[in-house]
Protein backbone atom coordinates (compact mmCIF):
# COMPACT_ATOMS: atom_id res chain seq x y z
CA UNK A 1 0.00 0.00 0.00
CA UNK A 2 2.97 2.31 0.51
CA UNK A 3 4.08 2.30 -2.94
CA UNK A 4 0.87 3.40 -4.27
CA UNK A 5 1.06 6.35 -1.34
CA UNK A 6 4.56 7.10 -2.34
CA UNK A 7 3.55 7.22 -6.42
CA UNK A 8 0.92 9.40 -5.96
CA UNK A 9 2.33 11.23 -2.90
CA UNK A 10 2.04 14.86 -4.90
CA UNK A 11 -1.44 14.13 -6.05
CA UNK A 12 -2.12 12.48 -2.53
CA UNK A 13 -1.00 16.29 -1.24
CA UNK A 14 -2.77 18.06 -3.55
CA UNK A 15 -5.84 16.72 -1.94
CA UNK A 16 -5.12 16.92 1.47
CA UNK A 17 -4.54 20.83 0.61
CA UNK A 18 -8.00 21.13 -1.76
CA UNK A 19 -9.92 19.23 1.31
CA UNK A 20 -8.14 21.52 4.07
CA UNK A 21 -8.56 24.88 1.82
CA UNK A 22 -12.37 23.90 0.96
CA UNK A 23 -12.68 22.88 4.76
CA UNK A 24 -11.04 25.95 5.94
CA UNK A 25 -12.61 28.58 3.81
CA UNK A 26 -16.24 27.28 4.33
CA UNK A 27 -15.42 27.05 8.20
CA UNK A 28 -14.25 30.95 7.83
CA UNK A 29 -16.81 32.10 5.27
CA UNK A 30 -19.64 31.35 8.10
CA UNK A 31 -19.54 33.94 10.51
CA UNK A 32 -18.69 36.15 7.64
CA UNK A 33 -22.11 35.95 6.41
CA UNK A 34 -23.59 37.64 9.49
CA UNK A 35 -21.20 39.91 10.51
CA UNK A 36 -19.36 41.39 7.08
CA UNK A 37 -16.38 43.03 8.92
CA UNK A 38 -14.93 39.61 9.34
CA UNK A 39 -13.57 38.91 5.49
CA UNK A 40 -12.09 42.33 5.47
CA UNK A 41 -10.11 42.22 8.64
CA UNK A 42 -9.25 38.56 7.96
CA UNK A 43 -8.45 38.63 4.28
CA UNK A 44 -5.49 41.34 3.42
CA UNK A 45 -3.64 39.24 6.56
CA UNK A 46 -2.38 35.95 4.83
CA UNK A 47 -0.87 37.79 1.86
CA UNK A 48 1.71 39.70 3.64
CA UNK A 49 3.23 36.54 5.84
CA UNK A 50 2.74 34.06 3.66
CA UNK A 51 5.16 34.54 0.22
CA UNK A 52 5.07 31.30 -0.71
CA UNK A 53 2.20 29.13 -0.22
CA UNK A 54 -1.56 28.61 -1.69
CA UNK A 55 -4.27 31.42 -0.73
CA UNK A 56 -4.77 29.79 2.64
CA UNK A 57 -1.68 29.04 3.95
CA UNK A 58 -3.20 27.68 7.63
CA UNK A 59 -4.88 24.71 5.87
CA UNK A 60 -1.94 23.40 4.40
CA UNK A 61 -0.99 22.66 8.05
CA UNK A 62 -1.15 19.71 10.20
CA UNK A 63 2.38 20.66 11.01
CA UNK A 64 2.99 22.99 14.43
CA UNK A 65 4.65 25.60 12.41
CA UNK A 66 1.50 27.31 10.59
CA UNK A 67 -0.54 26.79 13.82
CA UNK A 68 1.37 29.74 15.70
CA UNK A 69 1.26 31.70 12.53
CA UNK A 70 -2.58 32.09 12.00
CA UNK A 71 -2.60 32.40 16.02
CA UNK A 72 -0.41 35.36 15.69
CA UNK A 73 -2.14 36.48 13.14
CA UNK A 74 -5.66 35.90 14.74
CA UNK A 75 -4.43 38.03 17.77
CA UNK A 76 -2.38 40.96 15.23
CA UNK A 77 -5.20 41.52 13.04
CA UNK A 78 -8.48 40.73 14.41
CA UNK A 79 -9.72 41.37 17.85
CA UNK A 80 -13.48 42.43 16.59
CA UNK A 81 -13.83 39.22 15.14
CA UNK A 82 -12.86 37.61 18.18
CA UNK A 83 -16.07 39.61 20.20
CA UNK A 84 -18.18 39.19 16.87
CA UNK A 85 -18.13 35.67 16.84
CA UNK A 86 -19.23 34.59 20.40
CA UNK A 87 -22.81 36.27 19.55
CA UNK A 88 -22.75 34.68 16.15
CA UNK A 89 -21.79 31.07 17.52
CA UNK A 90 -23.75 30.60 20.37
CA UNK A 91 -26.66 28.14 19.37
CA UNK A 92 -26.55 26.38 23.07
CA UNK A 93 -27.57 29.35 24.84
CA UNK A 94 -29.91 29.95 21.74
CA UNK A 95 -31.20 26.73 22.04
CA UNK A 96 -31.41 26.84 25.79
CA UNK A 97 -33.65 29.57 26.50
CA UNK A 98 -36.74 28.05 24.82
CA UNK A 99 -36.35 25.14 27.12
CA UNK A 100 -35.84 27.37 30.38
CA UNK A 101 -38.98 29.60 29.35
CA UNK A 102 -41.24 26.54 28.52
CA UNK A 103 -43.25 26.69 32.27
CA UNK A 104 -43.57 23.61 34.23
CA UNK A 105 -45.73 20.61 33.90
CA UNK A 106 -49.06 22.09 35.31
CA UNK A 107 -51.22 19.07 37.15
CA UNK A 108 -53.76 17.99 34.46
CA UNK A 109 -53.18 17.19 31.27
CA UNK A 110 -55.60 19.88 29.77
CA UNK A 111 -53.25 22.20 30.94
CA UNK A 112 -50.24 20.53 29.35
CA UNK A 113 -51.32 21.08 25.73
CA UNK A 114 -50.43 24.74 25.73
CA UNK A 115 -47.16 24.30 26.37
CA UNK A 116 -46.42 22.81 22.64
CA UNK A 117 -46.69 26.19 21.77
CA UNK A 118 -45.10 28.08 24.55
CA UNK A 119 -43.05 29.46 22.41
CA UNK A 120 -45.55 30.70 19.78
CA UNK A 121 -47.39 32.39 22.78
CA UNK A 122 -44.16 33.99 23.50
CA UNK A 123 -44.18 35.71 20.40
CA UNK A 124 -47.67 37.56 21.12
CA UNK A 125 -46.67 38.98 24.31
CA UNK A 126 -46.71 42.73 23.99
CA UNK A 127 -49.01 42.40 20.76
CA UNK A 128 -52.02 44.21 20.73
CA UNK A 129 -55.00 41.73 21.72
CA UNK A 130 -58.55 41.36 21.74
CA UNK A 131 -59.13 42.08 25.27
CA UNK A 132 -56.73 44.82 25.59
CA UNK A 133 -59.58 47.17 25.90
CA UNK A 134 -60.96 45.58 28.74
CA UNK A 135 -60.34 47.00 32.36
CA UNK A 136 -60.89 44.06 34.68
CA UNK A 137 -61.03 46.81 37.55
CA UNK A 138 -63.22 48.98 35.43
CA UNK A 139 -65.74 46.74 34.87
CA UNK A 140 -65.90 45.34 38.44
CA UNK A 141 -66.45 49.00 39.22
CA UNK A 142 -68.73 49.89 36.40
CA UNK A 143 -71.31 46.89 38.03
CA UNK A 144 -73.21 43.85 37.47
CA UNK A 145 -74.03 42.74 33.80
CA UNK A 146 -77.32 42.42 34.46
CA UNK A 147 -78.33 39.80 31.87
CA UNK A 148 -75.98 37.28 32.70
CA UNK A 149 -76.97 34.63 34.62
CA UNK A 150 -75.00 33.44 38.06
CA UNK A 151 -72.61 29.91 36.64
CA UNK A 152 -72.12 26.98 38.71
CA UNK A 153 -69.45 28.68 40.63
CA UNK A 154 -71.87 31.29 42.00
CA UNK A 155 -71.81 35.04 41.87
CA UNK A 156 -69.14 36.17 39.81
CA UNK A 157 -68.83 33.49 37.78
CA UNK A 158 -70.61 32.46 34.14
CA UNK A 159 -70.76 29.12 31.94
CA UNK A 160 -68.67 28.97 29.17
CA UNK A 161 -70.96 28.57 26.20
CA UNK A 162 -68.88 26.81 23.27
CA UNK A 163 -67.76 28.91 20.51
CA UNK A 164 -69.04 32.35 22.07
CA UNK A 165 -67.36 34.65 24.43
CA UNK A 166 -67.67 36.04 27.63
CA UNK A 167 -70.22 37.87 28.72
CA UNK A 168 -69.55 41.29 29.50
CA UNK A 169 -67.09 42.04 32.47
CA UNK A 170 -65.95 38.80 32.17
CA UNK A 171 -62.22 38.37 31.21
CA UNK A 172 -60.84 35.74 33.82
CA UNK A 173 -61.11 32.06 32.25
CA UNK A 174 -61.27 29.12 34.67
CA UNK A 175 -60.28 25.46 34.08
CA UNK A 176 -62.73 23.32 35.85
CA UNK A 177 -60.08 20.37 35.40
CA UNK A 178 -56.93 22.10 36.73
CA UNK A 179 -58.90 24.50 39.45
CA UNK A 180 -56.75 27.00 38.11
CA UNK A 181 -57.91 30.34 36.49
CA UNK A 182 -55.88 32.66 34.00
CA UNK A 183 -55.70 36.53 33.64
CA UNK A 184 -54.97 38.08 30.51
CA UNK A 185 -51.48 38.47 31.57
CA UNK A 186 -51.24 35.05 31.41
CA UNK A 187 -49.27 33.33 28.59
CA UNK A 188 -51.88 30.94 28.40
CA UNK A 189 -54.74 32.70 28.49
CA UNK A 190 -55.50 32.84 25.04
CA UNK A 191 -55.07 29.12 24.40
CA UNK A 192 -56.95 27.96 27.27
CA UNK A 193 -60.21 27.08 26.79
CA UNK A 194 -62.38 28.51 29.20
CA UNK A 195 -65.06 26.06 31.29
CA UNK A 196 -65.68 29.16 33.59
CA UNK A 197 -65.48 33.09 33.34
CA UNK A 198 -64.89 34.93 35.91
CA UNK A 199 -65.42 38.41 36.84
CA UNK A 200 -62.74 39.26 39.14
CA UNK A 201 -59.58 37.64 40.88
CA UNK A 202 -61.52 37.27 43.95
CA UNK A 203 -64.64 35.92 42.33
CA UNK A 204 -62.54 32.60 40.71
CA UNK A 205 -60.26 32.62 44.16
CA UNK A 206 -63.61 32.33 46.14
CA UNK A 207 -64.93 29.74 43.64
CA UNK A 208 -61.56 27.94 44.89
CA UNK A 209 -59.57 28.20 41.96
CA UNK A 210 -55.94 29.35 42.01
CA UNK A 211 -54.13 31.74 39.70
CA UNK A 212 -51.80 30.17 37.79
CA UNK A 213 -48.44 31.39 38.21
CA UNK A 214 -45.42 30.81 35.97
CA UNK A 215 -43.21 28.51 38.47
CA UNK A 216 -39.77 28.04 38.18
CA UNK A 217 -38.93 23.99 37.08
CA UNK A 218 -36.74 22.40 39.56
CA UNK A 219 -33.31 21.71 38.34
CA UNK A 220 -34.43 23.53 35.04
CA UNK A 221 -31.09 23.83 34.08
CA UNK A 222 -28.73 21.40 35.92
CA UNK A 223 -25.15 22.48 34.99
CA UNK A 224 -26.20 25.96 36.89
CA UNK B 1 -5.51 -1.98 -13.83
CA UNK B 2 -8.46 -0.72 -12.78
CA UNK B 3 -8.31 -1.96 -9.27
CA UNK B 4 -5.00 0.02 -9.44
CA UNK B 5 -6.55 3.55 -10.80
CA UNK B 6 -9.83 2.61 -8.11
CA UNK B 7 -6.67 2.40 -5.57
CA UNK B 8 -5.62 5.37 -6.41
CA UNK B 9 -9.03 7.61 -6.10
CA UNK B 10 -9.20 6.26 -2.67
CA UNK B 11 -6.37 7.64 -1.65
CA UNK B 12 -7.14 10.83 -3.21
CA UNK B 13 -10.36 10.82 -1.17
CA UNK B 14 -8.98 9.85 2.00
CA UNK B 15 -6.53 12.30 1.60
CA UNK B 16 -9.08 14.80 1.22
CA UNK B 17 -10.92 14.05 3.85
CA UNK B 18 -7.64 14.09 6.20
CA UNK B 19 -6.66 17.18 4.85
CA UNK B 20 -10.55 18.79 5.73
CA UNK B 21 -10.08 17.12 9.19
CA UNK B 22 -6.75 18.81 9.74
CA UNK B 23 -7.90 22.18 8.73
CA UNK B 24 -11.64 21.61 10.90
CA UNK B 25 -9.15 20.60 13.76
CA UNK B 26 -6.87 23.82 13.51
CA UNK B 27 -9.76 26.53 12.63
CA UNK B 28 -11.26 24.88 15.78
CA UNK B 29 -7.93 25.40 17.76
CA UNK B 30 -6.91 28.60 16.55
CA UNK B 31 -10.38 30.28 16.42
CA UNK B 32 -11.73 29.24 19.79
CA UNK B 33 -9.26 30.17 21.96
CA UNK B 34 -9.69 34.15 20.52
CA UNK B 35 -13.34 33.36 21.42
CA UNK B 36 -12.58 32.28 25.15
CA UNK B 37 -10.07 35.39 25.23
CA UNK B 38 -12.58 37.97 25.71
CA UNK B 39 -11.08 40.89 26.98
Amino acid sequence: MSWLLRDNWIGSLLAFLLGAGITWYLLDRRPATVTPPVPTADTPAPTPPAPAAPPRPAPAAPEPTPAPAARERQSAHEPPPAEQQPATHEPPGARESPAAEVPPADATATVRAPEKQAEFSQLMDGEPTLFDHIQPGAETGAGDAPGVPAGRYGVGSADAVPHQGPPDGFTIKGNAQSMLFHTPDSPYYGRTKPEVWFRTEADAERAGFTKYARRPRKAADPRE
Amino acid sequence: MSWLIAETWFLLLVAFVLGSTAAWLLHRLVRTPARGARR
